[in-house]
């Protein structure tokens, strides 16, 4: 057993009224633990938790925000300590609680390292053993001998990652710090828990990239309001986790559209299979199908799809002009676009849509979200890819055609895609569906 | 892996043993020093004087000290020169003076690691003893230049010098820790303390002489105020070629490690909710 929480809860007492004087020795009391406080705690963060971790598992926990999930990191790191029940924990502890915490914008790249690897745990030796590792990993040579304040924030990332990266200790807790970096850097950092993981390190892992939490870890809790919801199989938490997410999305989406008079009932995301997916390779169909209800029976509607990046950008808006049905007279129906062989590189993609009638004042109706879906990153590269790409994923791939001068047979014509990829888990059925 | 990896840490609301807390912060040694070397790189990084402002101060204060008490008011030094006479004075109470200041505002000036990190959180108040003890070395090395150019000889009897340091020294480390402590819950500490260690130095015989406070107030006056006998105690050995007064550094340094236990209990206590409070 690494991992103990036994009843475990914890309050805190918002600090909103000015202290007074006179409360000063009970408080100290209270906080010397010779008295004890009222049960006037205003705010449980996390109630009642239990849940063991074993040696060499990896948990992931996932929950909307407030939900307590840094609190239950915390108490594992000893940062803080529980208002009841009990935390054991065994080993040595590394928290990527926040990355660079301890470091100094006046020193170096170098005398941070050491800085924040003693703050980790590390010995001065150790920190020496895997100083070149740390720097590879971080890719700052050239400004290693530079103070930290004229690095970028993106380099400060990647240096604190990388010390964290290479500290080998028993429990790694890894709070949302994958959120920053672009999706290279997110990635690596991903491949290198997962490297930990296999060494036998025991992980917990809080993140809303509820693709992470599938990849690294096998097991999952779902924490809302400081309770533990289920406690399972990741592939079966993140599953319900969505699924209650979805609803709210669709309850969110239900009220937008009730300005207009259509109703977005459900979005689904396909492949041209028909199977629901949430992951897409480069260069797949992507179909989108959208339900929806209509009070009157007037049956010309035009849908509009956008396809939007990371940074918000719109890669790809489709309309489908006007489409009539009028067949059925009810006024429901599932609107489909395909879009053939999408040429998007890796990354996380929002499918934003709105459906009007023909005839309604389109400005009227607002776009609203609608799905998400992402591009993996490759699990594995072909080296030569790796020295000449640019550190940021390509946002397009394509098929193309080389050939050189004077080539007579078709042989001599080599098809290849500007981005090769194998990746084994596009093609797994939405563990949502 | 190392043999910390059988190591259990138990948290409950119950706290821990003080064999644990000790046992940790031995463990995290390496650490201290790691802020100390931070400590120390970043005071005089930018600066064109770098770490010669350790020197400027002493000097400057006795400069000051020398023109304004020695010469204007006149303030009897024991037929000594007041320059040497007032140093011997601010050597152990700059030391002390700047090592309680840095340490009142340790935590919270660090909240961003204590809030992050697992560590003991003594290391904070306590590291400034031995970043304040390289500026002390540096001062002392300036004082023994003083007594040289003012051919004042000094007898073995300096050596006694080393208990006076480390009953200062644990002295220190307990101010320094409860006050660390309290600053974290009631930031009004850490602006009545440069008041209150002024008065306090005006209390301590650092200006004046031992000789000038009147007879009735003097057994008083070294047993409520432990710096006042280390003060002295400087003078005694260095100046006066004396032993200390070996019963009274004996009771002081009986009563200075009482009150670090007490103080170290307090802080070990109150540290549990460091993170959620500042």
């Amino acid at each position: 057993m690494q991992i103990q929480l036994e009843h475990v809860s914890k309050g805190y007492r918002l600090k909103s009224k000015a202290k007074k004087i006179r409360e000063v020795p009970a408080d100290l009391l209270a906080a010397l633990r010779l008295a004890s406080h009222r049960e006037s705690r205003d705010f449980w963060a996390l109630r009642d938790v239990t849940f063991n971790v074993s040696s060499g598992e990896s948990l992931g926990i996932v929950g909307h925000n407030g939900a307590g999930k840094s609190t239950i990191l915390r108490l594992i790191g000893g940062i803080t300590y529980p208002s009841k029940g009990v935390v054991k924990v065994r080993g040595r502890v590394g928290a990527l609680i926040e990355i660079g915490a301890g470091m100094h914008p006046d020193l170096t790249g170098r005398e941070n390292i050491h800085l924040f690897g003693a703050m980790l745990g590390l010995s001065r030796e150790e920190v020496r053993r895997r100083f070149d590792a740390i720097v590879d990993f971080s890719e700052v040579e050239k400004f290693l001998d530079q103070p930290l304040k004229w690095y970028s924030s993106g380099m400060k990332v990647r240096l604190g990652f990388a010390v964290a990266a290479f500290l080998h200790p028993d429990v790694l807790l890894i709070d949302e710090v994958l959120a920053v970096g672009d999706i290279r850097f997110q990635q690596k950092c991903v491949n290198r828990i997962q490297s930990l993981h296999q060494g036998g390190t025991t992980i917990v892992f809080v993140s809303h990239a509820l693709r992470h939490v599938g990849y690294v870890c096998q097991r999952a809790l779902w924490l809302a309001d400081g309770r533990i919801i289920i406690d399972g199989p990741s592939a079966e938490v993140i599953r319900q986790y969505s699924a209650a997410a979805e609803q709210e999305f669709a309850e969110r989406a239900r009220v937008a559209s009730e300005k207009s008079t259509i109703l977005v009932r459900n979005v689904a995301l396909t492949d041209a299979r028909g199977q629901r997916r949430y992951e897409f390779a480069p260069g797949e169909d992507l179909v989108v199908g959208i339900s929806y209800a209509m009070q009157d029976k007037a049956p010309d509607i035009e849908v509009f799809l956008k396809i939007v990046d990371g940074m918000n950008r719109a890669l790809i808006v489709a309309r489908s002009g006007a489409l009539a049905r009028s067949r059925i007279p009810a006024g429901e129906g599932v609107a489909r676009c395909v879009f053939p062989s999408l040429p998007l590189g890796p990354g996380n993609y929002h499918v934003w849509g709105r459906v009007v009638r023909v005839r309604d004042d389109h400005d009227e109706v607002p776009w609203q979200p609608m799905a998400v879906f992402a591009v993996p990153f490759p699990d594995t590269m072909d080296r030569s890819w790796k020295d000449i790409l640019p550190s940021e994923m390509p946002l397009l791939t394509l098929k193309a055609r080389w050939s050189l001068d004077g080539a007579e047979r078709p042989s001599d014509l080599a098809e290849t895609s500007t981005l090769e990829f194998r990746t084994s888990r596009v093609g797994d059925p939405d563990p949502r569906a | 892996m190392s043999t910390q990896s059988q190591m259990v840490m138990v948290y409950s609301d119950k706290g821990q043993s003080v064999a644990t807390d000790v046992r940790r912060f031995i463990a995290h040694l390496d650490l201290l020093l790691t802020f100390v070397q931070r400590d120390l790189k970043v005071k005089y990084k930018q600066t064109l004087l770098g770490i010669t402002w350790a020197l400027i101060q002493p000097f400057m204060l006795v400069v000051v000290f020398s023109v304004f008490f020695g010469r204007f008011v006149g303030v009897p030094s024991e037929g000594l020169p007041y320059a040497v006479f007032v140093y011997a004075g601010l050597l152990p109470w700059n030391y002390f003076s700047n090592v309680v200041g840095n340490a009142t505002n340790s935590i919270v000036q660090n909240y961003a690691i204590v809030t992050k990190v697992a560590f003991p959180r003594e290391i904070l108040p306590l590291f400034q003893i031995l970043s304040g003890g390289v500026e002390f070395l540096i001062a002392a090395a300036m004082f023994a230049a003083l007594l040289m150019y003012y051919h004042i000889s000094v007898s073995w009897t300096a050596l006694f010098i080393v208990p006076l340091l480390l009953v200062q020294i644990v002295l220190m480390a307990s101010i320094g820790l409860v006050l660390a402590a309290l600053n974290a819950y009631y930031r009004d500490v850490r602006h009545a303390v440069p008041f209150a260690l002024q008065v306090w130095m005006f209390s301590s015989p650092v200006i004046y002489s031992t000789r000038s406070i009147p007879d009735w107030l003097q057994p008083l006056y070294l047993v409520v105020n432990p710096m006042a006998v280390i003060v002295d105690g400087y003078r005694q050995v260095i100046l006066r070629k004396a032993m200390p007064d070996l019963e009274m550094l004996g009771l002081l340094t009986l009563m200075v490690a009482a009150l670090f236990v007490v103080c170290y209990w307090f802080f070990k206590r109150v540290e549990r909710n460091m993170a959620d409070v500042i």
